[in-house]
């Protein structure tokens, strides 16, 4: 490099000055800009857009309040108040004196007050000085110099000095506070009237005069600009971040728990206020504010926050970054165009799609198989019970259920082993409809022949393990037109559908019942269901042989040809061969293998195939199989499902679904074999997860909801939703009634569905009773042993109550349960205790009033018949059964008013509104008849022989209740 | 344009790139005078810009170059070209005006007196303004690359060292990690301060210049351009998840499956070669290992001091002759081995898993 002159070298000052000058003014640039980017925040534009809604709103109540005028009045009032002004001034010609002496009064008192002050603190200061004078010791009063008498003489006579003075000048300011407060009362006395007038006045204006305040406030203008300016913003913005604070709700950031801070309301501004539920988002109100946020809600907003149920980044201040999710494809388009959207990945908790937020209410709403107001939770929770996905995937909290699928340990006594090989081949071949699911002919599927061998050798292991089961031998033949009609009669329906009549599914579809079993053993498992399978929950409905063979009989005409044309197709042994020997190399050499393949039957073959693949596609998990019963779980954990990261779950080279959690559910229970595409897998490295074929697009919808509620997070305990004793004990019984379907045939609590077969009768007399408030109505002991051995209550119904074969401690928690469910307490009630006999002979002057014998029968063998005009609906429970079966208690309670304890029900209320229709008995006092009443009909169970009832023509009627 | 990113892609795996970058060191330098030219350098520096820009309308490239993290490493890579280039350029100019007999550039320089202010003062101003500004643009177009809380059942993949640490982190491939990690960093911090006492050549002080110390310039930019900024390039953009590498044009895919064949050399002689299984006794199995190792760091010295090194030797004594070669020797170890990696698949030379031991 030649040396540089002096001229053109960077040396230069001048040129240096240039440079300077140029890049001085760059930075000053870049200044301006990094203040300015740093102050153009996203929320902001939120804020400021939300300005501008409140400012038009605003312009609209003011308009609507200034509508609200009515100008006439407005004008005559004013008017009026000219009039009396007018008026009181020439009336009172000396009120101008008198107010200008009320303001000079004012005024003097003012300044006596102010002197007073004055001298009190004067005279606070001499009695310190004097107090403390005369208490001191020596070695102090010597301190002061004087001696110490003269010091307390001269002390003690100020002291009086001023207590006369203070006392002199408090009199006087009394004196003048009393002629203020008399002339105060003289003016008012004028000025009440006017004062009035102003009142209306001022009222009829109020509304308008708030809003324009509002407007002022937000009206643009240069105040507010200025204090929201860049760099003076520090001090006053009205644009500012807000945020709520939950002490007890946590972040969890792995290594720490962070207090959440929920900044979600600085853009959603009016989520808790009410008024903006039309307007744009983000400003749109919650909307349940009487569930969410309300201050009244039960998860008020500065308690709960938003990204507890929301999930997201709670801290994050833009539209990306607090992770909002869209519910759909096109809302994600939506947002991509609007917000420059896509999913955020540096979070591991982003948003619920709104159609998975119930996914939350778990995290404090735990142990209950449903939450209130979280139907799709609730669903997804019932079918992962119903379908048994627990019996594969581990899930904490459903446990200890009886498996899902029927016992096969005796299967030889039921089926025949080409019904069991079409059944496992393709399910839904023999019932639509049915939960077992399909294993083989998927997507990733091996060859036909290659499964055919398979299935083949599992119905083999199953009836190689199954126990010899007998049915009893039917001698008599059975009338299937009269079981067609039983099975509508008895309550089949309440758990099973048949044909078109579908009005539950909780139990199997007998279509094509024909198809699959005997006559024989129909007629065992009707009889008595737990002689083939002990755990079943298929009840006993008490049928007489007669009638049992006659069901069983028509169950067996109802066959399904297309399922009985499918043939059983050969298995090929060579792939039978191959199978058998893939299993035996496992844990064999190929010479080992070889050996033992050739040491096999037929037989020995398919038996040992069935009993691997069984272990591999884990069918144990809903059946009891002979030689599984210790088997564990063959699925992963579904525990914390929700948790896991993204990155751990295996997608495949499935790139047309979103990499999230939800789209991963969603495709594995759409085809749990997809995630196998393209891949080159060995026949026990693929995906074996059956798929559930009934699961409609709803089903799949509230089971990705619930697996997404399946997340570690910690609540602490005073923010959960514990259940107190009662609701534990309805928790418990929950369990049976819903194991046993008793919703099938019973509405039980209310707002719930229920009592489905109602549907098949026509007379909604003839349907099985609501047990709504069964706690409340029972007694204890009766409800038990009800429970336990049922007795007919409503002898008209052909449905029978069926016997469950519950155990002592099932009934007991079912009686728990219903009492917690009826906030009951356990009480010891004396059935035995005998009334009063006024008492009686009162109630029995009612009871005849009433005429209650048109409906209730009233001696233990009393019946009402039915005939012309009286349907069921008309009937009522027998009286005599009150005594031992009802709480005494409730007896008023339901005379009070029926229709309050059941809805709809024909019993009707003889004391509206607590007036009695008789005037003349027990001085008309409506709860006294009652209570005589009650007496009455309890004592109907003491009578063994009252007199027969008249039968009722045209009845006042009534139901009542189980 | 796609058969040009499927070749690039191709040749894109350690040995192909760290042999190209070798040889080119070495061409580089061997025709210094020729490269160094202002017209060839802003060719060169043209063409790879070219490069550059082209390879930027490919999604995958432009996705590794513009992550914010990485954006201070392209800064880096033009930063050590430029400076390369120029201290090359001020020892090709002395070389040549010392050829002719004149004084060096510095030694004509210093002659002229100028004052500190404003000569100095005044361009350190003007360049601290200009640095804020790029700084703050910097800061403002590119945000911090903050990302999710730190969880101890996820490991970002790739999980990558500090930028700075990125040669470090490609040598653990080749190393031992205590070795890698440890002996490795140790070693080039001694070494470097030991370069005063070792080097004690007046020749090339207070000037620029190439042709008065040829080898040990080579020796210094072969150790860092080569072992440690192409390292840290290679770290920083082609090594991917599972510290998988990809090639510029190539999708970063998490799932991609590369074979795992390394053996140590006590497998390849003992099993391989002599058919024979591994002595129980390790100083056995590792003997060959051992022996070479003697051979390298021990006969190697006596050998080079004897014919190369001779001059060399009578020069420094003993002492620093025995520093001088251990620190060569080590230096030239690294490349060695990653030689013998992609050639033999060998792990470690000597593996005494016993006592985590290897080499």
């Amino acid at each position: 490099m030649a040396k540089p002159s002096d001229k053109d070298s960077i040396y230069d000052t001048k040129k240096l000055s240039v440079i300077f000058g140029i890049i001085s003014v760059i930075l000053f640039g870049v200044i301006v800009w990094m203040v300015i980017d740093d102050h153009a925040r996203e929320w902001k534009k939120y804020q400021r857009s939300f300005e501008k809604l409140q400012f038009a709103k605003a312009q609209e109540e003011l308009k609507s309040a200034s509508g609200k005028i009515n100008a006439k009045e407005f004008d005559k009032l004013k008017a009026d108040l000219a009039k009396m002004d007018k008026d009181l001034a020439a009336k009172n010609k000396n009120l101008a004196a008198k107010l200008k002496k009320q303001s000079e009064l004012a005024n003097r008192v003012g300044q006596v007050a102010q002197q007073l002050q004055v001298e009190r603190s004067y005279l606070d200061t001499v009695r310190y000085a004097y107090e403390t004078a005369a208490t001191s010791d020596e070695e102090h009063l010597v301190q002061m110099k004087n001696s110490a008498e003269e010091k307390k003489n001269k002390l003690k006579k100020e002291l009086s000095e001023w207590q006369n003075k203070v006392s002199k000048n408090q009199s006087r300011l009394d004196e003048l506070a009393r002629e203020k407060e008399q002339l105060d009362a003289e003016v008012l006395s004028f000025a009440k009237e006017r004062g009035e007038l102003e009142a209306k006045i001022t009222a009829m204006t109020q509304d308008q005069k708030r809003t324009k305040k509002k407007l002022d406030a937000l009206a643009p203008g240069f105040f507010n600009a200025f204090r929201n300016s860049a760099i003076f913003d520090f001090m006053a913005p009205t644009y500012k971040v807000h945020q709520l604070v939950m002490e007890d709700l946590f972040d969890d950031y792995n290594f720490v728990r962070v207090p959440k801070v929920d900044r979600c309301t600085t853009c959603h501004t009016a989520i808790d206020t009410k008024g903006f539920e039309n307007a744009p988002q983000p400003f749109r109100t919650h909307p349940n504010l009487d569930l969410y946020l309300g201050s009244n809600s039960p998860h008020p907003i500065e308690k709960t926050g938003c990204t507890v149920c929301h999930g997201g980044n709670g801290q994050a201040l833009t539209f990306y970054h607090t992770g909002h999710t869209p519910s759909s494809g096109k809302q994600a388009e939506e947002w991509e165009k609007k917000y420059r959207w896509h999913p955020l990945h540096d979070w591991d908790d982003p948003m619920l799609a709104m159609n998975n937020i119930q996914s939350s209410c778990v995290k404090c709403h735990q142990g209950v198989m449903e939450i209130p107001q979280a139907p799709k939770w609730n669903q997804g929770r019932k079918i992962v019970e119903q379908m048994g996905c627990w019996g594969c995937h581990k899930i904490h909290g459903i446990e200890g259920i009886r498996k899902v699928g029927p016992d096969l340990t005796n299967i030889r006594g039921k089926v025949d082993p080409a019904w069991v090989f079409k059944w496992i081949k393709e399910p839904k071949s023999f019932r639509p409809d049915t939960n077992m699911p399909q294993f083989f002919g998927l997507s990733n599927a091996e060859s036909q022949q290659d499964e055919d061998a398979q299935v083949a050798a599992i119905t083999a292991y199953l009836f190689a393990n199954s126990g010899e089961f007998k049915s009893e031998d039917v001698k008599e033949t059975g009338d299937p037109i009269k079981g067609k009609e039983l099975i509508q009669k008895v309550g089949c329906m309440g758990c099973h559908s048949i044909g078109d009549i579908k009005v539950n599914n909780f139990a199997a579809d007998l279509s094509t019942e024909g198809s699959k079993t005997s006559l024989a053993w129909l007629v065992d498992w009707l009889k008595n269901p737990k002689h083939y399978w002990p755990e079943t929950h298929m009840p006993s409905l008490r049928l007489t042989d007669q009638e049992a063979i006659d069901i069983a009989s028509f169950l067996t005409t109802q066959k399904s040809p297309t399922f009985d044309a499918i043939p059983e197709p050969e298995i090929n042994k060579d792939v039978l061969n191959k199978l058998v020997r893939e299993e035996l190399r496992e844990s064999n050499t190929d010479k080992e293998a070889d050996e033992k393949l050739k040491a096999m039957n037929e037989d020995e073959k398919k038996t040992y195939l069935g009993e691997r693949l069984i272990t591999f596609y884990g069918c144990f998990a809903c059946h009891n199989i002979k030689g599984f019963e210790n088997s564990k779980e063959i699925g992963t954990e579904l525990t914390e499902e929700g948790s896991k990261v993204i990155s751990q779950f295996d997608f495949g080279f499935l790139h047309d679904i979103p990499h999230t959690r939800q789209a991963f559910f969603d495709q594995k229970l759409k085809n749990p074999r997809e995630f196998d595409r393209g891949r080159v897998r060995t026949r026990k490295e693929k995906l074996h997860m059956p798929h559930f074929t009934t699961l409609t697009d709803d089903d799949r919808a509230a089971l990705v909801t619930y697996l997404t509620s399946l997340k570690r997070e910690y609540i602490p305990l005073n923010r959960k939703r514990l259940l107190d004793d009662d609701e534990k004990e309805w928790e418990a019984a929950y369990r049976i009634i819903r194991d046993h379907n008793c919703a099938g045939c019973h509405t039980y609590a209310e707002g719930e569905e229920g009592g489905n077969i109602a549907k098949t009768v026509e007379d909604p007399g003839m349907a099985p009773p609501s047990i709504v408030g069964q706690g409340k109505r029972t007694q204890d002991k009766w409800l038990f042993n009800f429970l336990k051995n049922p007795t007919p209550i409503r002898p008209w119904l052909h449905f029978r109550m069926p016997t469950f074969g519950f155990s002592d401690q099932d009934a007991d928690t079912l009686v728990k349960g219903f009492r917690g469910k009826s906030h009951v307490p356990l009480t010891f009630v004396d059935a035995d205790a005998k009334a009063a006999p006024e008492s009686l002979a009162d109630g029995k002057k009612i009871f005849e009033m009433f005429q209650c014998t048109k409906c209730h029968a009233v001696t233990p063998e009393g019946k009402i018949e039915l005939k012309e005009g009286v349907t069921a609906s008309d009937l009522a429970p027998n009286l005599t059964l009150a005594k031992n079966r009802l709480r005494h208690e409730w007896i008023v309670d339901w005379l009070k008013d029926p229709n309050a304890v059941m809805p709809n029900t024909r019993m009707p209320g003889y004391f509206p509104d607590l007036q009695s229709p008789a005037p003349d008995i027990l001085g008309g006092d409506a709860m006294k008849q009652m209570a005589a009443l009650r007496d009455y009909v309890v004592s109907l169970g003491d009578q063994p022989s009252a007199p027969a009832p008249a039968t009722p023509q045209s009845p006042p009627p009534a139901t009542t209740a189980s | 344009m796609d058969a040009f990113k499927q070749f690039v892609n191709n040749i894109s795996s350690p040995q192909v790139l760290v042999t190209l970058a070798i040889i080119f060191f070495f061409v580089y330098l061997k025709f210094v005078r020729f490269f160094t030219r202002t017209p060839v350098f802003l060719a060169m520096l043209g063409l790879f810009l070219a490069f550059c820009g082209v390879s930027l309308t490919d999604e995958h490239f432009r996705s590794v170059v513009t992550m914010p993290d990485n954006v201070p490493i392209v800064g880096m890579i033009f930063l050590i070209i430029f400076f390369t280039w120029l201290s090359l350029r001020k020892a090709v100019d002395n070389d040549i005006r010392m050829e002719r007999g004149e004084p060096t550039f510095e030694a004509s320089e210093s002659k002229d007196k100028l004052y500190t202010w404003p000569h100095l003062v005044y361009i350190e101003l003007l360049c601290m303004i200009i640095a804020t500004i790029v700084l703050v643009v910097w800061a403002i177009y590119l945000k911090a690359p903050l990302e999710a809380p730190a969880n101890p059942t996820v490991s970002p993949n790739p999980s990558k060292a500090p930028w700075y640490f990125l040669g470090l982190q490609e040598m653990l491939v080749y190393f031992d990690p205590w070795i890698a990690g440890v002996l490795l960093p140790s070693m080039i911090i001694i070494g470097l301060m030991a370069i005063p006492y070792i080097d004690r050549n007046p020749k090339g002080s207070g000037y620029f210049s190439f042709k008065e110390r040829k080898w040990i310039i080579t020796g210094f930019l072969f150790g860092f351009l080569i072992l440690w900024i192409f390292l840290i390039i290679l770290g920083t953009f082609l090594r991917g998840p599972n510290w998988n590498f990809f090639g510029p044009y190539e999708f970063w895919d998490v799932h991609k499956v590369v074979p795992l064949v390394n053996v140590n050399l006590s497998e390849l002689i003992w099993v391989k070669w002599l058919g024979a299984g591994l002595p129980k006794f390790f100083l056995q199995r590792e003997i060959f290992g051992l022996v070479m190792l003697a051979l390298y760091f021990g006969v190697m010295p006596l050998v080079l001091a004897k014919t190369v090194f001779r001059k060399l030797y009578m020069e420094m004594g003993m002492i620093r002759y025995s520093l001088f070669i251990i620190f060569l020797l080590v230096l030239i170890a690294l490349p060695v081995k990653m030689y013998l990696r992609w050639m033999f698949n060998l792990k470690y030379i000597v593996a005494v898993p016993e006592y985590f031991f290897n080499i």
